[in-house]
């Protein structure tokens, strides 16, 4: 048995192509002509704050949603017009993973592998050991965690060898190693299998060691497009808090600056200061150089915020 | 490019498999059996042994069948020297047969009482001409006292199904929206209608192994009550006595209620589709079932008492006013009572309410967005 032979797409070849996508509830316009492909081949992190339209862009793709205007295509053909042929190179996983709690996790996957041709016992076993749940396979699902969820999650959406494989907030409730594993496992899959792999995420950070492009989305709209390190690297000096824990915290106050809301407060013993990451070490020689005492030096990521919209602006679309 | 094919029977399988998975399926085939087994209890504690003679020892079907078909050609000659009187002198002899004379009745009265007497007189006479049938043949004395008899009479059985079944069919669909697993079987590639149908013929798959199961103990208790003891079924036609195997009367007692089953389950289907809740499609779909039939023939009575068409229209359309059509089936003789209509319109409304049911269903299952 044979399905239709994925032609094994070539590396960086377009495999999902979303076009002007318009969607509204009543009538409230939540994407405005949202278009991006995914490649062949490569992990492509889809980035915007919650609610900025990324879960209803992957049920459009997946064909939950119907668009009000634009078009979706894998693999050339139209979601709607040829839903069968379409939906057959996707494997999702849309919000949380949600199983058939009563049944194991293996009756679960024979269950979806029933439903297309060539997905036989051996290939559902394959797919347990490599996300990693061959020893509670066996146990309902109800005793899964959402970790365990998310693992078989990600099983059941890469059973029938998708072109395609799009996963909404795949690190939900995962343990840092089982980011680390879901990390591994999709690079294995994009790069060895030549998946097109889309992953939502409303944290920058986890995504800047998995992907290879990003699309970042806000209020419905894509407002940045482009290479993963050469985003990074436009997006330049990139502002964050430091939070300097010190002996006398009203004296580093004043020496950093006195308070100014939204740069520099002072947060019991510590004072946070919003300033570049090349300033750091002359702020840390000022404390030093008037005999405070510095106790530790943390640095927080910068607002998403601030990072999707310089983003934006620093050019770092195609 | 050769079309890719996915095959739709494997989905079917899914949809019988994920039930049969669940407790409550599990509890409904122990109900099931707990049920049939009480009823055969039940019967077994009630059964009486009937008439005795003289000496105490209970009658043969022999002797049954004599005394009936004496008091058979009684009765009939009694209504016959009735009829010639009405017809002689119009003198009305009630056809209770007590001796008291009516006055002169007035011509249309008359017509009447010729007509009501002769009906008597011409069921009697096949009510005779079948127990002569059976004195013949030597034949039980009836066969609702055979092993079949008892099968048939445990039809009602169906009822408890279609609670069942109601259960599955809301639960089956809207469970899948409230767990969530819907995005999970419509990510696949079957079109949303294909999902739908799928998961409809996995509710009559449980609901036909339940109806198995119940007709198996009905017959199973038949035997055990009864022994293997069988009869015709013998109905008086086009002026002859018909004979009827009676294990097909069994099976079309089960399947006659079973078109209640279908009905109100895919109007549950139907609610769990569009609302994709179970407590609304189970509570409404019950609710109707239980009140329907009543709401039904009160409208019917309002309207014909009180000469308001509209009731009667209504109670005419109907669906709870033919979805048992065993009056119109089993029809033992003329003298049953007929509902007015004819089975061909009984069955068109039950046709065209079950379709609306079907294509809403779809229809709400097909096109809304699925969050």
């Amino acid at each position: 048995m044979t399905m239709d032979p994925v032609a094994v797409s070539v590396k960086g070849e377009s495999v999902v192509r979303v076009e002007r996508l318009v969607k509204r509830f009543g009538s409230r316009v939540v994407l405005h002509d949202v278009g991006f492909e995914i490649r062949a081949g490569e992990v492509l992190g889809f980035i915007g704050p919650n609610g900025s339209g990324k879960t209803t862009t992957i049920r459009c793709i997946a064909g939950l949603m119907r668009m009000d205007a634009g078009n979706v295509r894998i693999l050339g053909h139209d979601v709607h017009a040829d839903f069968e042929r379409a939906i057959a190179q996707v494997g999702c996983l849309v919000e949380n993973p949600e199983f058939y709690k009563y049944m194991t996790g293996l009756t679960n996957l024979k269950l979806f592998a029933r439903m297309y041709p060539d997905v036989d016992a051996s290939r559902v076993d394959q797919v347990v050991v490599r996300v990693g749940l061959e020893n509670r396979i066996r146990s309902r699902v109800k005793t899964y965690s959402l970790g365990m969820r998310q693992r078989l999650g990600i099983a059941q959406a890469i059973l029938h060898r998708p072109a395609v494989l799009l996963l909404d907030e795949p690190a939900n409730g995962l343990d840092p190693e089982g980011i680390r594993d879901l990390r591994l496992l999709l690079r294995s899959l994009a790069d060895e299998e030549g998946m097109a792999i889309l992953v939502s995420s409303h944290l920058l950070s986890e995504l800047e060691q998995l992907c290879d492009r990003v699309v970042v989305l806000r209020s419905g709209r894509v407002i940045g497009e482009g290479d993963m390190a050469s985003m990074l690297a436009a997006s330049g000096p990139v502002a964050c808090e430091v939070a300097f824990t010190v002996g006398s915290p009203a004296h580093a106050l004043e020496i950093l600056g006195g308070e100014r809301p939204g740069l520099s407060r002072l947060e019991g013993e510590t004072v946070v200061v919003t300033c570049l990451r090349e300033e750091v070490p002359e702020k840390v020689a000022a404390l030093v150089g008037v005999g405070i005492a510095v106790l530790s030096v943390v640095p927080t990521t910068a607002s998403l915020e601030d990072r999707y919209l310089q983003m934006a602006g620093g050019g770092g679309v195609e | 490019m050769n079309r890719a094919r996915f095959r739709f029977l494997p989905l079917v399988g899914n949809e019988f498999i994920k039930p049969m998975q669940r407790i409550s399926t599990f509890v409904m085939f122990g109900i099931v059996v707990l049920v049939g087994f009480l009823g055969i209890l039940v019967s077994s504690l009630t059964q009486t042994t009937g008439a005795t003679d003289s000496n105490g020892s209970p009658l043969t079907d022999r002797q049954i069948l004599t005394d009936r078909i004496q008091q058979e050609q009684q009765a009939i000659q009694r209504q016959q020297s009735n009829l010639a009187s009405l017809l002689d002198k119009g003198v009305y002899e009630s056809i209770v047969g007590n001796d008291r004379l009516q006055p002169t009745l007035a011509p249309d009265e008359l017509k009447t009482a010729i007509a009501e007497t002769r009906f008597v007189i011409s069921s009697s006479g096949q009510y005779l001409s079948i127990d002569q049938y059976r004195l013949d043949r030597g034949l039980p004395q009836s066969e609702d006292s055979t092993a079949l008899g008892y099968a048939a009479s445990q039809g009602w059985i169906v009822q408890l199904l279609t609670v069942f079944a109601v259960v599955l069919a809301a639960v089956g669909v809207a469970s899948e929206f409230t767990g969530g697993t819907i995005r999970l079987l419509l990510t696949r590639p079957f079109r949303r209608w294909k999902i739908l149908l799928s998961k409809y013929i996995g509710v009559y798959l449980i609901a036909l192994c339940l109806l198995f199961l119940s007709v198996g103990i009905a017959l199973l208790g038949g035997v055990m009550l009864r022994g293997f003891t069988s009869s015709p079924y013998l109905t008086f036609v086009n002026g002859a006595v018909h004979a009827t195997p009676m294990i097909w009367i069994v099976l079309l007692r089960f399947a006659l209620a079973s078109v209640e089953l279908l009905l109100i389950s895919t109007m549950a289907f139907m609610i769990a589709s569009v609302f994709r809740t179970s407590g609304l499609s189970i509570g409404l779909s019950l609710f109707l079932m239980f009140i329907g039939g009543t709401v039904t023939s009160a409208m019917a009575n309002l309207g014909k008492s009180y000469d308001i068409p509209i009731l009667q229209t209504l109670a005419k359309f109907s669906m709870f006013a033919y979805t048992d059509l065993s009056p119109y089936i089993l029809r033992r003789d003329m003298a049953s009572t007929v509902p007015e209509g004819s089975l061909l319109f009984a069955v068109t409304v039950l046709v065209f309410y079950y379709f609306a049911f079907v294509s809403i269903a779809f229809l709400g299952f097909s096109k809304r967005d699925v969050a």
